[in-house]
This record gives structure tokens, sequence and C-alpha cells, in this order.
């Protein structure tokens, strides 16, 4: 069941992140919501929950990445397994252990998908510096939202 | 125990680490797939999974786009249509302009064109602003004509701006003269806006008589056309046994007037300045 539930919020923020995300993007660089939300879950219903949705979603978006199949599935599945090994329902977790968390799932996740497409020497600083860096800390914003007024609100409410 | 929880436990055990490496084991696998093969995966994945959703999410973006284009077009459409509009009135304005030069030409007298910028709403006066003011040499009680006879007098100038009284005006009156007899008379104006020209009642003054102005009153000068005794006008009022009204078309219907000279006055000319 929370698979399911985690499922349904990771295809909403795919969907968001080909709709609206496309509106506040600077050039090339933009948010990646889907890792925004992969952490969130991940952290909210364990790491199980975490890997299955991870390597769901990161099948999907291989699809569109003919040359990079199984890249984003397997990074996705290691940072939805990582992330999730700090599960809500044992530790309390602060929104800004959640950001910080959610800064370094982000390299990782860029990481492996570098090394596991295929990108080495030059390509991979030059994926690192200008695609990574710059998105990165533009999810952190969103991340940080995210955590700070959507999540923790709402948990606080409940 | 049944199989499935076995493999349940198996999955769980140790925290899911079983489940991570089968994960990755799979990966690894699709990660090390041959080009066709990668290819008949994508086929397959895009046909069953993929398309459907696209489809529905490339139709919301595509409606998503289309309100927006077309919020963007309704502003260049209105934008345009406004252009469109000042273009037909420049167009339309054009010869009327052309033909109020070509009488300031002709007439040697020193006018100035201007606009109608706000009409008098009133259903019983005829009153405009027009657009010369202080600032133009346009003073008080300076005529103010059209390429056809006059229409009224400036009322009160303000820098930019000023007031017109209109012949219609039930204050306004102006001295005339019947062109033919000489004869002079008293113009002023029927509340809703009927022309009466008093003349003396023993007056050779009869429809078709062309009236002008006398030159008496200070404000016009003599010679104007005014407009065409249409006819005896019938009326009760005081003086009627010594006086007579005419009623007067004027050559200039006062409410087509979009377009208006200011005769300036010479300075030596004060007569009325003080009114």
């Amino acid at each position: 069941m929370n698979f399911l539930k985690s499922l349904s919020f990771l295809v909403l923020g795919l969907i968001l992140q080909q709709t609206l995300i496309q509106l506040i993007s600077i050039g090339s660089i933009k948010p990646d919501l889907v890792m925004v939300v992969l952490v969130a879950v991940s952290m909210r219903y364990g790491s199980m929950v975490g890997l299955f949705s991870g390597l769901a979603i990161g099948l999907v978006q291989d699809v569109y990445a003919i040359d990079a199949l199984g890249a984003n599935s397997m990074a996705k599945c290691l940072v939805g397994y990582g992330t999730g090994l700090l599960d809500e329902k044992v530790i309390k977790v602060m929104p800004a252990t959640k950001v910080l968390f959610l800064g370094v799932a982000f390299l990782v996740h860029d990481l492996v998908y570098s090394l596991a497409a295929g990108f080495h020497g030059a390509a991979f600083w030059n994926a690192l510096l200008t695609r990574t860096v710059p998105s990165g800390i533009y999810t952190l914003l969103l991340g940080s939202l995210v955590f700070y007024f959507i999540i923790a609100p709402s948990r606080s409410e409940a | 125990m049944s199989i499935f929880d076995w493999f349940l436990r198996l999955f769980t055990f140790g925290k899911g680490i079983i489940s991570l490496i089968l994960c990755v084991v799979f990966c690894a696998v699709l990660i090390s797939l041959k080009h066709p093969e990668r290819e008949t995966f994508h086929d397959v994945m895009i046909s069953t999974f993929l398309y459907p959703a696209q489809y529905i999410l490339s139709k919301t973006t595509r409606t998503v786009m289309i309100y927006r284009e077309n919020e963007e077009l309704k502003h260049q459409n209105t934008a345009l249509r406004l252009e469109n509009d000042y273009l037909v009135q420049a167009i339309k304005e054009l010869p009327r302009v052309q033909e109020m030069e070509a009488f300031g030409a002709r007439s040697r007298l020193k006018l100035k064109m201007a606009q109608i910028s706000a009409e008098d709403p009133g259903r019983f006066s005829n009153n405009w602003v027009i657009n010369l003011g202080k600032e133009d040499s346009v003073d008080a009680n300076m005529p103010v004509i059209t390429a056809s006879g006059i229409v009224g007098k400036t009322a009160k100038c303000y820098h930019s701006h000023c007031l017109v009284q209109g012949l219609t005006d039930p204050s306004c009156k102006v001295s005339v003269l019947c062109n033919r007899t000489r004869v002079k008379g008293m113009l002023e104006a029927w509340p809703g806006g009927k022309l009466v020209a008093r003349f003396p009642v023993d007056g050779d003054v009869g429809a078709g008589d062309t009236v002008v102005t006398s030159g008496m009153g200070g404000v016009f000068p003599k010679g104007l056309l005014v407009g065409i005794v249409a006819g005896e006008h019938q009326d009760a009022s005081e003086g009627a046994d010594i006086l007579k009204g005419m009623e007067i078309k004027p050559f200039q219907n006062p409410h087509r007037v979009e377009e208006v000279f200011v005769l300036i006055r010479p300075d030596s000319w004060t007569l009325g300045k003080d009114q």
C-alpha cells in the first residue's frame, strides 16, 4: 500500500516535472522535483519502498534515454534505499536534515548516473559542473520549500 | 510458512539488502544490454505503458500552451484593433483637415486649428473643450469658426485648453446682419438648440436670406457666415410688437463639428475682452 502511495506521489512529481517545472527553469537549469519526492517518500515509508519506488520511476525515466538504459533506475534505487535508511518512523528527522540529505542524495544520484551512463574524463567533469551543481542548488531551494512549508506543516496538523 | 512469506522474508532480510542487490543486478543487466536489445526494451515500454500517459500529458501541456497563446493573441488583437481604429479616424479626418487648411489660407485671417477634445453631454447647451489654450495665444471671447461658418466663441481659457460656447447655448448672443437688406438683428438660441434671429418688425428679412455677423458685438468680425433664414419663428415673447423672430438654419451643423478654427484677435481689438 505504501509502495502504491509512494509511486502515485512520484508519478505526480514526474508530471509536474514535465509541466510546471519547465516554466520555472532557468535556461537548461531546472530543479529535479522527482528527486525531492523520492527522498521525501523514502524517508517517510522506509528503505524497501524507497528502493522499489526509485527503481520504478528510474525505469520510466530510462525509457526516454536509449543510450543510458538502466542508469537512472540504478541511481534512483540506490538513492531511494539510502535515504530510506533514515526512516522517519524510527528517528525524528528535522527539515534541515532532510535538505542536507537531499543534497547528498542528489550528488550521489548524479555520480552513479554519470558512471553508469559511461561518462568519463572531461565529459564527467563537464556534466558535474554544468548540470549537477547548478541544478543541485536549484533543487535544494525547491526541496527546502517542500520540506519546510508543505510537508512539515501537514505533519504538525496531523 | 507459505512460499509468499518465504520470499517476503528473503526480500526484507537485513533491511532489504537482498532486494537492493537484486535491483542493482537488474539495473546492471539493463546497462549491459546491447543496442538491438535496448531498442526492443524501449519499444515494449513505450508502446505498452508510456505512450498513453505521455499522450494525456502532452494534451494537458498543449492545452496550457494554447491558453497562454490565446491570451497573448487577445492582447495583440486589441492593440491592432486600436491601431486600426486610430488609422481609420486619421483617414476620415484628412479631407476635413485639408479643407479647413485651404479655408485658412484663402481667408487670410489669423486662424488656429483645434480639435474638439470633449463635448458637453447636456441636452440644452452645445459647448466643447478644444485643445488650444493660453499657451497658443488663445483668449476668452475669440470667434470659433469652421470653413462653413461660425460655431461659437471661446468662453473660458486655460493653459492648454479652453471652453467653447456654441451658438446653440441659450446664453450666447451674436449680433447679425441680413446680407441682402443689411438689416441688423440679434441671434440667440432657444432651449432645444433652435437658432432664432430677432429683427425689427418692419425689417425686410425673409426665408432664404443669408445671415452674417454684423461686427457690432465686439467678438465676431463683420461678414462671417452664420446661416440661412428658414422661416418666421412664432412666439409670444415680450417685444413681439417691435421685433420679429426668424428661424436660422446654421451653415455649420453644430452636431457635426470635429475640428474648428479659433480666429486670433488682433491686439488692438479689445472690445469684449473683459466680458
